[in-house]
């Protein structure tokens, strides 16, 4: 049995987040097959694998926190004794399988024997942590010094901040018999995953630093709808499923190639934007690990049918979080559809823009509302737009001139699929 | 949808926008004065004219080429699964260090920088001593002192890096100064990188070798980062071989992703190191990978400038060049990566199985005989080894 270590891949991490594993129980691997996409501190990594064999245990699930030097994975080597237990480093054996993400991992062995422990204690000053347990333990209020860290050396780690959080916050309801008071109750924390912690960092930087101006709009959808319905048979026969996401990427496509701000990015530090030949979809999906962006590539060379392959993959492959960082990569505008969600009619919305890049749309689901056609009130499906743009860069006109392209591609989606 | 269509005044503003997307200079290299021997298709269309190099030392340099690069696919793997510690990448660099390595005699002196393992394998160096370095095993001849990939071997008269960025230029001067004081007429080399040049020592040592003229090749290897600072608040110089003006040495720009022209410079330069003094070398080439395993380029460049440079990769161009004169063919091409990849294999397995150096060894090396107070420390630490095993001997 060889035992995978989680190694420090980053000079000085102490733990990494296990995002997802790209191998199950039972299979067989190559030396360097790729096992598993962990984040750390500095960057999302692919971890390969030391040994060929056969995997018998993945020791943790996606979304825990596992400590650098704990047992990551089990594999069974091809023809070696079952018995003996094979590591870089030789330690004790947890019973237990690993738990939930905050649970403490089994102690790493310790790499000074024991003798030189202290000579090497004694020459650390100060508190040990690593930047991101800092910023946590500052977010939580706790007090650096009041802890003792439980890594090497006294080294403060996450599940310290954790523990002493859940101290401060340990329910008082559990003396009660009678239903709690709620007016005294202490307020339940709730820690930021890494995803969320990226996500309000980024929002909080495009809300403060970009010039959001959104304007709303509303489009008839009859020639959405037809569309949609007209090439439908065509798409089953494919195994494909015509989204209304789809028809809209593709529009949106269009209007882009000819509205090159609309399609770029900004370079803050020159004040300059970079002008995408290529539209790079970003598209705002719900998911466990909160909102996540897929970027669906090269949009404006896309058949609706290739799309809706590559949306489909997209989204299966997010539900079984398998995404990479490379599938968030290189957007130049997003869209957000809260269609299949939508149960309230949502008139408008002030989409936040996904910085760096400039604009960003919004649209609503299909739904009959009342409108005014031939100077007659009637009901007819219609979508609601909600653009936001980043005023710095572009101006009111140029603001108009793209949703009017939009409004129009949206009436008659067809001009998208002959557009050059 | 090539054409993109639109109202008047998009188009307009579309064009005074549009910035100018990241260019490779190579592909400029008579504009921006970078001397050069093959372009991207491997046509001799450069300034240089073709070196004349026997067909099987080319060959050579162009399997070591792709041995270098396949040492950093594998290398990569090998510490993100935990087996090595670190890694510093070479992809891309493989033409400045093997043509300026072929240019030079193994009785010259190289010191070489730290994204070099082909100046070793030039030089004869086992490739199971390679990763013995990179295990740090007893195969390494520095027993596992030193980081991955920061090699040298004496008996090869390669000089290892000091990790101290620069700080082994002026050491070079005084190496070849004392070769040229006694009459010896070997030869100098030293590598170094573009953010290296702001370092005291680079001064140091190009103002001595201005003044006193030792037989040294300069070779700058600019591949556009030093970590994250990039060439634009790196240096206010156009190039980082002007500097040579300021200090009377002979200087130039070669494209340094053209194997064939780094020969020719650094030959030339070689050659004439003994009467006319040190030649200062800016090699223009790219770094494709991460500064070190432990870095993140995402965070300070786009893949757009890295893009750029693919189609002027070192080795493509080279393989083109020996297709060309029918030294090299596809089939070549396949048998050598399967054969690189199965001795990296072998190595591996052959360094992996090898012992780690007993603790007793960190201790030498330094003095020639060991002075009280490291035999003391040595005694101390066996001291408590013996009492750690003793203790595990009774549980
Ligand atoms: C004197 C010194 N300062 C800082 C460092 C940290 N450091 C390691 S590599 C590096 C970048 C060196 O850049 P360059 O000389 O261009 O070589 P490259 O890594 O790009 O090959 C730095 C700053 C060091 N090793 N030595």
């Amino acid at each position: 049995m060889y035992e995978f270590i989680l190694p420090d891949i980053g000079e000085g991490i102490s733990e990494a987040l296990l995002i997802n594993w790209t191998v199950k129980t039972g299979e067989r691997i190559d030396e360097d097959h790729l096992v598993a996409t962990i984040s750390t501190d500095k960057v999302d990594v692919e971890l390969p694998s030391p040994r060929a064999g056969t995997v018998t245990e993945l020791c943790w699930q996606p979304g825990d926190t596992v400590l650098v030097g704990s047992v990551f994975m089990r594999i069974e080597d091809d023809g070696a004794a079952t018995s003996e237990v094979e590591s870089p480093a030789a330690r004790a054996e947890p019973t237990a399988a690993p738990k939930a993400a905050t649970a403490h991992a089994p102690d790493p062995a310790p790499v000074v024997a024991a003798p030189v422990v202290t000579a090497v204690a004694t020459s650390v000053s100060g508190v040990v942590a690593a930047p991101s347990t800092r910023k946590l333990a500052a977010e939580k209020g706790i007090d650096l010094g009041t802890l003792t860290g439980s890594g090497e050396g006294g080294r403060i780690l996450r599940r310290d901040i954790e523990a002493a959080t859940s101290k401060t916050t340990a329910p008082a309801a559990t003396t009660h018999t009678t239903s709690p008071d709620l007016s005294t109750a202490e307020p339940q924390r709730e820690a930021p995953s890494g995803v969320r912690a990226t996500m309000a960092e980024r929002m909080a930087h495009s809300v403060h630093t970009l010039a959001h101006t959104t304007m709303n709009f509303e489009v008839p959808a009859d020639g959405l709808l037809a569309l949609q319905e007209r090439l439908a048979p065509a798409a089953e026969a494919d195994g494909l499923k015509l989204s209304m996401t789809v028809i809209l990427a593709k529009c949106i496509a269009t209007a882009l190639t000819r509205h090159a701000r609309f399609n770029a990015t900004i370079d803050e530090e020159t004040c300059g934007l970079l002008l995408h030949p290529g539209v790079h979809l970003g598209l705002a999906l719900a998911s466990e690990r909160g909102l996540t962006v897929p970027v669906l590539r090269d949009v404006q060379t896309k058949t609706l049918f290739a799309l809706a392959r590559n949306l489909a993959e997209t989204v299966e492959r997010g539900r079984n979080n398998q995404l990479q960082s490379a599938d968030f990569r290189d957007g130049t505008f997003t869209l957000t559809n809260t269609g299949g969600m939508e149960q309230a009619s949502i008139l408008s919305g002030r989409p936040v823009i996904n910085a760096p890049q400039t604009a960003i749309l919004w649209v609503s689901r299909i739904k009959t509302r009342p409108r005014v056609v031939n100077e007659q009130l009637e009901a007819g499906p219609m979508i609601n737009c909600s653009l936001s743009f980043d005023h710095r860069f572009i101006d009111g006109a140029d603001g108009i001139a793209f949703v009017n392209d939009i409004a129009n591609l949206f009436e008659i989606p067809e001009q998208a699929l002959a557009a050059e | 949808m090539k054409s993109p269509k639109s109202s008047a005044t998009d188009a307009k503003t579309t064009k005074r926008d549009q910035p100018p997307g990241p260019v490779c200079p190579l592909q400029n290299a008579a504009a921006n004065n970078i001397r050069q021997v093959i372009d991207d298709q491997g046509k001799l269309t450069g300034d240089l004219p073709e070196p004349d190099i026997a067909p099987e030392k080319l060959l050579h340099m162009y399997e070591t080429m792709v041995m270098v690069r396949a040492i950093d696919d594998r290398g990569w793997i090998l510490q993100r699964s935990g087996r090595i510690e670190f890694w510093i990448p070479h992809c891309g660099l493989e033409a400045v260090h093997n043509g300026a390595t072929l240019a030079y005699e193994d009785d010259d002196w190289i010191v070489m920088g730290y994204r070099h393992p082909g100046v070793m394998l030039l030089r004869g160096v086992p490739l199971v001593q390679l990763f013995a370095q990179f295990f740090g095993r007893d195969g390494d001849p520095f027993k596992g002192r030193r980081l991955p990939t920061l090699m040298g071997d004496r008996r090869y008269n390669i000089v290892p890096t000091t990790t101290q960025v620069g700080s082994y230029l002026p050491h070079t001067c005084g190496m070849a100064m004392a070769a040229k004081i006694k009459g010896d007429a070997t030869n100098f080399m030293v590598m170094f990188g573009d953010g290296s040049s702001s370092r005291g020592e680079f001064h140091s040592a190009l103002n001595f070798a201005g003044v006193h003229k030792p037989p040294v090749v300069f070779i700058c290897e600019n591949n556009g980062w030093a970590i994250s600072t990039p060439q634009s608040t790196q240096t206010a110089s156009a190039t980082y071989a002007e500097k040579g003006d300021a200090y009377g040495v002979r200087n130039l720009v070669v494209d340094g992703n053209d194997a064939l022209a780094v020969y020719s410079v650094v030959k030339e330069a070689r050659d004439m190191g003994h009467d006319e003094g040190a030649t200062l070398i800016e090699a223009v080439t790219y770094r494709m990978g991460y500064h070190t395993s432990s870095d993140n380029p995402d965070l300070y460049r786009e893949q757009a400038d890295v893009d750029v440079w693919v189609p002027w990769d070192p080795l493509t161009r080279l393989r083109k060049y020996l297709e060309r004169r029918k030294l090299w063919n596809k089939k070549k091409e396949d048998a050598l990566w399967t054969r690189c990849k199965a001795e990296i294999s072998a190595a591996i397995k052959a360094a992996e199985a090898m012992d780690f150096p007993t603790p007793a060894t960190m201790f030498d090396d330094t003095y020639e005989e060991q002075t009280w107070l490291l035999q003391e420390q040595k005694a101390h630490l066996l001291a408590d080894i013996a009492e750690l095993e003793r203790r595990e001997g009774q549980k």
